[in-house]
């Protein structure tokens, strides 16, 4: 009781900037439907459609996985993969690969 | 896009003023200013006033049960209300570690202290927890964070609704409304244990009503539980509510985004404390001394006004007090309702922008800055 099912991917390995582009590639292909391979992660959220609900729904999928309160309009301030994972990693100070 | 959130555009000169104080004091020891000694418990001092808020809050509502007149009952809520938010108070001091030594000890503490509010002790805890950690953030505060209007203008009409109505006359259902989104729900928050604690305190919630509200409805049926819970309840979270409110909501104070919020401004100039009479300082165990528990959290609720005098011999100037007037409140849900983007203070629902002064303009009308779009 009380557990929320799990619909978002589970985040593999340690945290690494690398790791979270990779979740981050993976969780945009899931919710927009394409193949991962054809992810750009340098192209912004908002051309894949992703709207402001879906925005704080992955803030709040990234806040249990880096384990700190994220700012919900995150994804609006580093819109694309590439700017987010950068972001990220400069604020909690990842290593880029283990 | 980046630019969306590089808040306040145009910034004026109280703004200006705000962030050289804010500079000012950036890597000060705050805390340094207040004696060691402050910050140890004396825990028979702290039950007592334990037991004062639960006799105020039990005595009331026996009260409304031998009451002669139904009249009586408004007074009598306005009293039950004022015991159960002194328990809240006390129930702060578990949530910070300031009751006692023992972490146990404050935890079961602080658990009963919410039952009137049929609060999970470990959420409010948390949610307190990011409140202390960004206070008057825009962007991460958990609390009463007014939005921009053209955040507003693209929520949801229930959003919209209660937005409006937490904001104007319905403020005293503000903390009603975070106990809502944030009290049973352990996905709100980010760390697997605290996941795990608030899902202990919802079990704990769930017994205690299930072992209080049948007998309780049995006994004195749908308006028994309508007069001894229910009205209080109510009345609890309208002390809280007002309480909270005002402490960090200002005409005068801004919000801050994250780039020009810093901990010591959240900790010194971010909030305004009321100066209470006696007897409301003692039944609200100080929780108006409110800026040297945001400096210090971990001192005990009967050493703040001690702590709040050294605050202020070393901060002249710094520390904002009130007298506690009904005319501050009135002027929050009348005029501070959205975040102004262009100012980095406040502008009404209509759009006008509300002048950074200590009294909101409230002797001018402001003349709206744009149409309402």
């Amino acid at each position: 009781m009380f557990k929320r099912k799990k619909r978002t991917r589970e985040f593999e390995g340690p945290l690494t900037a690398e790791n979270l582009r990779r979740w981050l590639t993976e969780h945009l292909a899931d919710r927009v439907g394409i193949p991962v391979a054809e992810v750009d992660t340098g192209r912004t959220f908002e051309s894949y459609g992703l709207d402001s609900r879906v925005a704080v729904q992955v803030s709040g999928a990234l806040e249990k996985i880096v384990e700190r309160r994220l700012s919900p309009g995150l994804l609006y301030e580093h819109p694309t993969i590439d700017a987010l994972t950068a972001h990220l990693a400069a604020e909690l100070r990842l290593a880029d690969r283990v | 896009m980046a630019a969306s959130f590089s808040y306040p555009t145009a910034p004026g000169d109280p703004f200006v003023e705000f962030m050289r104080r804010s500079a000012q004091i950036k890597d000060e020891k705050l805390a340094a200013a207040i004696p060691r000694e402050y910050f140890e418990p004396r825990p028979w001092r702290g039950l007592l006033g334990f037991a004062v808020s639960w006799a105020l809050y039990l005595g009331a509502i026996v009260a409304m049960a031998f009451s002669p007149h139904w009249l009586l009952w408004i007074p009598l809520l306005v009293v039950a209300g004022l015991g159960g938010w002194g328990l809240h108070c006390i129930a702060h001091d578990c949530g910070h570690g300031s009751f006692s030594r023992s972490r146990r000890f404050n935890v079961a503490i602080g658990h009963i202290a919410l039952l009137p509010l049929i609060y999970p002790f470990h959420a409010w805890r948390h949610v307190h927890n990011m409140h202390h950690a960004h206070t008057n953030n825009l962007e991460l505060d958990t609390d009463w964070k007014p939005l921009p209007a053209a955040m507003y203008d693209r929520m949801p009409w229930w959003d919209k609704f209660v937005y409006h109505a937490t904001r104007t006359w319905a403020f005293w259902g503000g903390t009603i409304n975070y106990w809502r989104v944030s009290g049973f729900r352990p996905s709100f928050f980010p760390k697997r244990e605290m996941r795990r604690d608030v899902r202990r305190s919802i079990w704990f919630v769930l017994a205690a009503s299930a072992l209080y509200f049948p007998p309780l409805v049995y006994f004195t049926g749908v308006k028994g539980l309508l007069l001894y819970f229910v009205g209080p309840w109510l009345a609890t979270h309208a002390w809280f509510s007002a309480t909270t409110l005002m402490h960090h909501s200002a005409a005068d104070v801004p919000f801050l985004t994250s780039e020009h919020w810093t901990k010591n401004a959240g900790r010194l100039l971010l909030t305004t404390d009321y100066r209470y009479p006696r007897w409301l300082l003692f039944l609200t165990h100080n929780i108006s001394v409110h800026t040297a528990h945001h400096v210090a959290p971990p001192i005990p609720f009967y050493n703040l006004p001690k702590a709040q005098e050294a605050l202020k011999r070393a901060y002249p100037g710094m520390v904002r007090e009130r007298d506690l007037k009904l005319s501050h409140l009135w002027t929050i849900i009348r005029r501070l309702h959205f975040y102004d983007t262009e100012s980095g203070f406040y502008t009404d629902f209509s759009r006008g922008q509300v002048p950074p002064t200590a009294d909101g303009g409230r002797e001018r009308r402001a003349e709206p800055l744009r149409a309402a779009s």
